[in-house]
């Protein structure tokens, strides 16, 4: 079934479990495979983990958007929010262990099919949009 | 780039065959194979297994591993450890056919369910239900909705076909439903429900019990409630409609 | 501060189920009773049968002593009476009221009591 998805949440850790739970219903009825939706399931993980602990500010009350696309074949779920905004040095660096966000996007990069990071729909924030075909 | 001392450790190992420097690469990289472990853990599987299996992940990484390349080793061992995990959990979890562990996982579940009410005095949270079975929530969850499908009567099992006696109370429903004014529209939305359902639906509505009560009372499972109950408002509903359009 | 979940999905039939499983996400968040969130997924999944479309929006506050689900745009049909007599039946209170633009929206509220 073709289709967007939108979910919107508070950037706090508890609702994570939202986010994952869009993923297996649309997934599902997308036709994905039990072990796509699980690396969907993943990649979507870092993705918000990332916005909740980076995005915002701690007093700062901010939101985190995944959208969810089901086409043919394809599921792309593009995560965004109003934050900061990722800094220089969020991408990997000669570490042994590279900073949390940096891993995030490794681990994504290692999962999906297509990738790319950038700023928020309106210039501001990031958005990770990541795809699985299957 | 890795550092100088990573990079002569690496030449050691890659091609001179120096195990002892392979080993000692993986002991630096081990905080990496923790932190990534450590994401995972809490999903129903030890995190010292993780941690074995990140480890392996590593080994191979390190195995292949082409100086030239110029990338660092730890970005490098990201996508291998994490894939090791993955396939653990995937080795694990989906050895059994997935619908198959649902559909068992969900009967446990509606066991608890009621068993947990009985205790509690009320219908148990997703937390108390989860925590009882022993999954996580998210698994309880997706358990939890893939019930609420029309099962085929086949796929209950006999905790859900056990058919209670005549109850005590039925006179009261009964006059509950009677009381309903013959012409009025409720009560040929009623009318449309075989007599087991319109039981659930005057309970819940006329008499205002929970589905958890309904299922103490009537001996049934509150699973085979919310069913009853999604389907006869189904029922009624496109009863309602009916109504309408010919009025 | 009230917390608030919103979910959008295509207004067509087969795309309550996402909906459904979010809802039941945030009732576990809310240390629901589950036979609560079982008929908080009935009630929403019943007004979302008005939707006009193309698309159809779920927001979600969780209160200190209730859920408040606020559904639309919403088709004329919602606030037909006999639509609203099985809603009644299952949510705490029912409010059918207007939207920015000429649509309707309605409101569910549950009580949260149970189990905290």
């Amino acid at each position: 079934m073709n289709g967007r998805v939108v979910l919107e949440v508070p950037a706090k850790p508890e609702y994570l479990l939202l986010a994952r739970l869009a993923v297996t219903s649309v997934g599902r009825s997308a036709g994905a495979s039990e072990e796509t939706i699980a690396d969907l399931k993943l990649a979507v993980t870092e993705a918000v983990a990332n916005a909740v602990k980076h995005a915002y500010p701690p007093d700062i009350p901010g939101r985190v958007t995944v959208e969810l696309t089901a086409s043919a074949g394809r599921l792309e779920i593009a995560v965004s929010d109003q934050g900061r905004g990722l800094a220089d040095g969020d991408e990997p660096t000669a570490s042994e262990v590279p900073a949390e966000s940096g891993m995030g996007l490794s681990i994504i990069r290692a999962i999906a099919d297509e990738i790319d990071v950038g700023a928020g729909p309106d210039g501001r924030g990031t958005r990770v949009r990541f795809a699985c075909g299957f | 780039m890795p550092s100088d001392a990573q990079r002569a450790l690496l030449v050691a190992y890659l091609e001179n065959g120096d195990v002892r420097a392979r080993d000692r690469l993986v002991e630096e990289l081990m905080p990496l194979v923790r932190s990534l472990a450590n994401r995972y853990a809490g999903r129903g599987e030890p995190t010292e297994d993780l941690v074995q299996v990140g480890a392996i992940g590593l080994v191979k990484a390190i195995d292949r591993f082409e100086l030239e390349k110029g990338v660092e080793l730890s970005t490098y061992a990201v996508p291998t450890i994490v894939g090791e995990i993955r396939r653990h959990f995937r080795d694990r979890t989906w050895g059994v056919h997935v619908p198959r562990r649902l559909k068992e996982l969900s009967m446990r579940l509606s066991r608890t369910r009621d068993e947990l009410s009985a205790e509690l005095g009320r219908s148990p949270t997703v937390a108390e239900l989860a925590e009882a079975v022993g999954v996580d929530e998210e698994e309880a969850i997706d358990a939890l909705e893939a019930s609420k499908a029309y099962a085929p009567r086949s796929l209950d099992q006999p905790y859900d076909d056990d058919e209670p006696a005549r109850v005590p109370g039925l006179a009261d429903e009964e006059r509950g439903y009677a009381a309903l004014e013959r012409g009025s529209v409720v009560r040929q939305g009623l009318d449309a429900l075989e007599e087991r359902e319109r039981r659930i639906v005057v309970l819940r509505f006329l008499r205002g019990m929970s589905q958890s009560e309904i299922a103490a009372e009537v001996g049934i499972s509150q699973m085979h409630v919310s069913r009853l109950l999604r389907k006869s408002l189904e029922t009624m509903r496109g009863r309602l409609e009916e109504t309408e359009v010919t009025a | 501060m009230t917390d608030v979940v919103s979910i959008s999905v295509p207004a067509a039939p087969g795309w309550t189920g996402v909906v459904e499983l979010v809802l039941a996400g945030l009732g576990a968040r809310l240390d629901l009773p589950y036979d609560r969130i079982d008929e908080l997924q009935l009630a929403t999944t019943a007004v979302l049968e008005d939707a006009v479309g193309p698309d159809v929006r779920v927001d979600a506050s969780a209160r200190a002593d209730s859920v408040d689900i606020r559904v639309g745009p919403l088709g004329a049909a919602a606030a037909d009476p006999a639509r609203r007599r099985v809603l009644d039946a299952l949510a705490d209170r029912v409010a059918v009221e207007p939207g920015e633009e000429g649509d309707t929206w309605a409101v569910l509220t549950f009580a949260r009591g149970g189990a905290r």
